[in-house]
């Protein structure tokens, strides 16, 4: 990605906290509704791109450990779930499932970090 | 997008026609909306009474051949309809019907319902002062007016389809299957279902959508049961176990709906039937439900894929797929 300045997240989150302000309380019912979800989903891809790459490197590690097999993060996770549903991998396996609690808790912590604490 | 003008006379004519002069329309505000369901509120003069009144406008899902998201139970217009009439015959709080739409109407598929008043949104509803005296009563009154809806005839309504256990394992892994999208933790939640399927005592309708936020609740009681599009031939502890989901707790902490307890349901439920409640079967379909909520979120967020219409709401419900795949996988190490 080039260098480019501001960051992506700083426009998103500028964009956001516009339509919070000066959009938002000027709509009612659907339209409200709507722009009112365009901000929340501002607000997911703002913590992807903070937090996105991070989580996909964590991911692949514990993939490769956890296949024995290197590859894309794509190619991995279907190389996995592929072994899940043919039965090769078992289900009651604690590091298979530490492993989907961990990918799916940073998936939460940027779509919607406030479900891992309630 | 519709000329609000010209639908407003079209909906006036279909007031006169189905329920009564002189019709005129008023505070029409459309609540909700997509390319295959919407939601009107409006007022209508009707003799000398206001009647304030609900349009559901719904259409089939558009599916290619072969597509497995044809098989999803879905009612529409009539149908939808005629399975509300039937609760309400049944003593299940249901929103009365007053016409359904006919095709030369021109307003689509759809009906034409009572507006039931009362609160739907499910933080006020486990929060607020007012609705302190239904918290204490919400899970018994569940019990109850499940049961009462597991007991509606069947003969009456021969476009439910059967969707038991089994088959909506089957069905949804093949919905999951279709978007060749691999998410792990998903093929370990249909194995895990496959292996617990449950073996039904006995087969009734199935609302199949039972939950916080498709109750219109009054300060003291559940007003009407609403959302009625999915509803199905089944097994009736899916109900039970549906409402219970962790989703549908909207961060109460409370199984029931997130403020009541199963134990409080269940004997509700069993007072209504004089039938025994599985909780191994109810936990089932808590389990399941969150694998299978987690399916739907996928369909919602993909659903531009498949060419329908371009919606933030189905984007961002998108998104919310690992919430049920966390609560399940923290069922299943015994954490809730």
């Amino acid at each position: 990605m080039p260098m480019s300045l501001p960051p992506a997240p700083d426009m998103l989150a500028v964009i956001r906290e516009f339509l919070e302000t000066a959009i938002l309380p000027g709509l009612k019912d659907d339209k409200w509704f709507n722009v009112k979800i365009a901000t929340n989903m501002l607000a997911t891809v703002e913590r992807e791109l903070r937090l996105g790459a991070a989580a996909d490197a964590a991911e692949a590690e514990r993939l490769t450990a956890l296949t024995g097999t290197a590859g894309s993060l794509e190619e991995l996770n279907r190389l996995l779930a592929l072994r899940i549903r043919d039965g090769s991998a078992d289900i009651d396996d604690p590091a298979l499932l530490d492993h989907l609690r961990r990918s799916v808790a940073d998936a939460l912590r940027i779509n919607n970090p406030q479900w891992l604490t309630r | 997008m519709v000329d609000l003008d010209e639908f407003r006379k079209s909906l006036s004519r279909a007031v006169v026609r189905h329920i009564g002069a002189p019709g005129e329309v008023e505070d029409l505000r459309r609540l909700t909306g997509g390319a295959t369901k919407t939601t009107w509120t409006f007022s209508a003069k009707v003799g000398g009474e206001t009647l304030r009144l609900v349009m559901q406008q719904s259409s089939p899902r558009e599916v290619k051949g072969g597509d497995p998201l044809g098989a999803l139970p879905r009612l529409v217009g009539a149908d939808d309809a005629a399975i509300m009439i039937a609760a309400a015959r049944a003593g299940v709080p249901a929103p009365r019907v007053r016409a359904i739409l006919a095709p030369d109407d021109g307003i689509g598929r759809g009906y034409i319902m009572d507006f039931v008043p009362g609160e739907t949104i499910a933080r006020r509803i486990l929060r607020e002062p007012s609705h302190a005296a239904l918290r204490s009563k919400f899970a018994g009154q569940c019990g109850a007016i499940l049961g009462k809806l597991h007991a509606m005839p069947r003969e009456r309504l021969p476009f439910l389809v059967p969707f038991g256990a089994a088959a909506q394992v089957e069905l949804y892994e093949r919905v999951y299957r279709s978007y060749d999208l691999p998410q792990p933790a998903l093929d370990l939640g249909f194995r895990w279902a496959a292996a617990h399927v449950p073996s039904a005592r006995r087969t009734t309708v199935v609302h199949g959508d039972f939950r916080m936020g498709n109750l219109i609740c009054g300060p003291e009681k559940i007003a009407a049961v609403i959302d009625w599009e999915i509803g199905h031939l089944g097994d009736p502890m899916e109900d039970l176990g549906w409402l219970c989901v962790k989703t549908w707790r909207f961060g109460g902490k409370s199984p029931v709906g997130g403020l009541g307890r199963r134990e409080d349901l269940f004997a509700a439920y069993e007072a209504a039937t004089g039938l025994r409640v599985d909780p191994a079967a109810v936990r089932f379909w808590e389990a399941f439900g969150s694998v299978k909520w987690a399916v739907m979120c996928m369909m919602k967020g993909l659903s531009h894929l498949r060419g329908a219409e371009r919606s933030l709401e189905q984007l961002a419900i998108g998104r919310r797929m690992e919430e049920p795949i966390h609560d399940f996988l923290q069922l299943l190490a015994g954490e809730d």
